[in-house]
């Protein structure tokens, strides 16, 4: 008898590995080049799960961002944060069962300034695959990106995103430990950003979960912005398990220091698609 | 040998299986279908209808959330094992076991030490002439087997999903 595994296994096994350490070079390789990266803001108020889109599958995503309290100055050309509804659009592709990326189009609605597109990313992700058995979920995902100077004064900017998380019996928990810089704008010159992101959550019910999520800006790594210059923000959330095509998650969040926005309602409503006959043993 | 859907294969469910003294790489032919009937195998003749001797015996299948983190706790008419309730069978009787899945998983449910009759699926019109120890209850469904009560001793019927037997998808007939 040979080993459990069938052989024809672990020259795709290999190349994954292969692929994926090419991958974490790549990213380091800019982080290493980078600086200051730029925070996404209230556009996705999202922290990640491990888990990739499906291959031959796509997810729709709505976020729906409201700023009931926010800044209400313009600050260096960029406008006001208070009372602007965000409306971001994420299409995710599956690639293969460890791989997907993700589009975005972000847009921004506020009295006086009327609907304006905001800008554009483009997201791949790479997870560990299930067969490499490990405890916990893992993902790394990179984005990239531009967003007009009236909504963010850094236009372009990358960020690479560890993703882990893990569920035992009714409890979920997700991290984000993100780095992110600027690659143009004033922020260029400022090194990585460290922007983690939490998530603790908890099954009341197979249908309904409540949770908090915790964002974060901490500023320049080894040089961490004080604390009421950093951005912080607590969100009380609910997760909807209605059905595996559909996500739903709506959340209140609160800002306490002077860099966050204050007072913030979030939604994000996503459906899952499949694309093909899919044959049923694959 | 290993699993016919390629995600599961793919994840490990394989093994190569090497007779002695052959030589050579190898070959997996993979089936494009899970397609199966049971009711292929059944005996052509008209089923008998049910007789009224035989004691039917409803088991009720269905799951208990535990969190997205956790397996569901499984039970047999609400109750897990070892809380199982024990049937106690009369030897020489024949029953007719109502399997009811309520829950969304599949089942293969196994009874030991004794061979049963396949007799109706959901839906469809009485069968005969297909015997087995194990049969699949798909989601949502009804099968109905029948056995004669022929091989006194402690029997154990479970679903053949080890990870269902351990959140107590077991139970006990004993002989009277």
């Amino acid at each position: 008898m040979h080993n459990s595994k069938p052989f024809f296994l672990y020259s795709f096994l290999s190349q994954r590995r292969r692929f994926l350490q090419c991958v974490l070079c790549i990213a380091f390789v800019i982080l290493l080049c980078g600086t200051k990266a730029f925070a996404q803001g209230n556009y996705e108020i999202q922290v990640y799960g491990a888990a990739t889109v499906e291959p031959k599958s796509t997810m729709l995503e709505l976020h729906s961002n409201f700023t009931a309290e926010g800044q209400v100055y313009t600050v260096d050309g960029v406008y006001p944060t208070n009372h602007q509804l965000h409306e971001t659009i994420e299409i995710t592709q599956g690639i293969t069962n460890w791989s997907e990326i993700g589009f975005y189009i972000f847009t921004s609605a506020q009295n006086g300034h009327g609907v304006q597109w905001v800008g554009d990313h483009i997201r791949p992700r790479v997870r560990v695959p299930d067969s490499w058995h490990w405890p916990f979920g893992a993902s790394l995902s990179m984005e990239i990106g531009y967003q007009r100077a009236v909504y963010s004064p850094d236009t372009w900017t990358w960020e690479i995103r560890p993703i882990f998380d893990k569920a035992i019996d009714r409890w979920y928990f997700a991290v984000n430990p993100a780095l992110e810089r600027t690659l143009h704008g004033p922020d260029v010159s400022q090194g990585l950003g460290f922007a983690p992101a939490v998530k603790i959550g908890y099954d009341f019910t197979k249908v309904v979960s409540g949770g908090i999520e915790y964002y974060a800006d901490y500023g320049r790594l080894g040089s961490f912005d004080s604390l009421h210059e950093q951005q912080q923000q607590i969100f009380a959330v609910t997760d909807l398990n209605v059905s595996p095509k559909w996500e739903l998650n709506f959340g209140v969040g609160i800002g306490p220091t002077a860099a966050t926005d204050h007072l913030i309602f979030k939604a994000i409503v996503g459906r899952h698609f499949t694309w093909g006959k899919q044959s049923p043993v694959d | 040998m290993g699993e016919v859907r390629k995600h599961i294969m793919a994840a490990g469910m394989g093994i190569v299986v090497e007779y002695a003294n052959n030589n050579g790489k190898p070959r997996w032919q993979q089936p494009e279908s899970l397609e199966w009937n049971y009711l292929d195998f059944a005996a052509v003749d008209p089923a008998p209808s049910f007789e009224s001797s035989v004691t039917e015996i409803p088991l009720v299948f269905e799951s208990k959330f535990a969190g997205h983190g956790a397996m569901d706790r499984w039970t047999i008419n609400g109750k897990s094992f070892p809380d199982t309730d024990v049937v106690t069978l009369h030897r020489g009787q024949r029953y007719r076991l109502l399997f009811k899945n309520r829950s969304t998983n599949d089942h293969p449910v196994h009874l030991h030490r004794h061979i049963f009759e396949l007799r109706r699926f959901s839906g469809l019109p009485e069968t005969h002439g297909i015997f087995k120890d194990t049969v699949l209850v798909e989601s949502g469904k009804q099968v109905d087997v029948e056995f004669t009560a022929n091989d006194p001793g402690l029997t154990l019927f479970h679903c053949h999903q080890q990870n269902h037997m351990d959140e107590g998808f077991m139970m006990l007939f004993r002989y009277a």
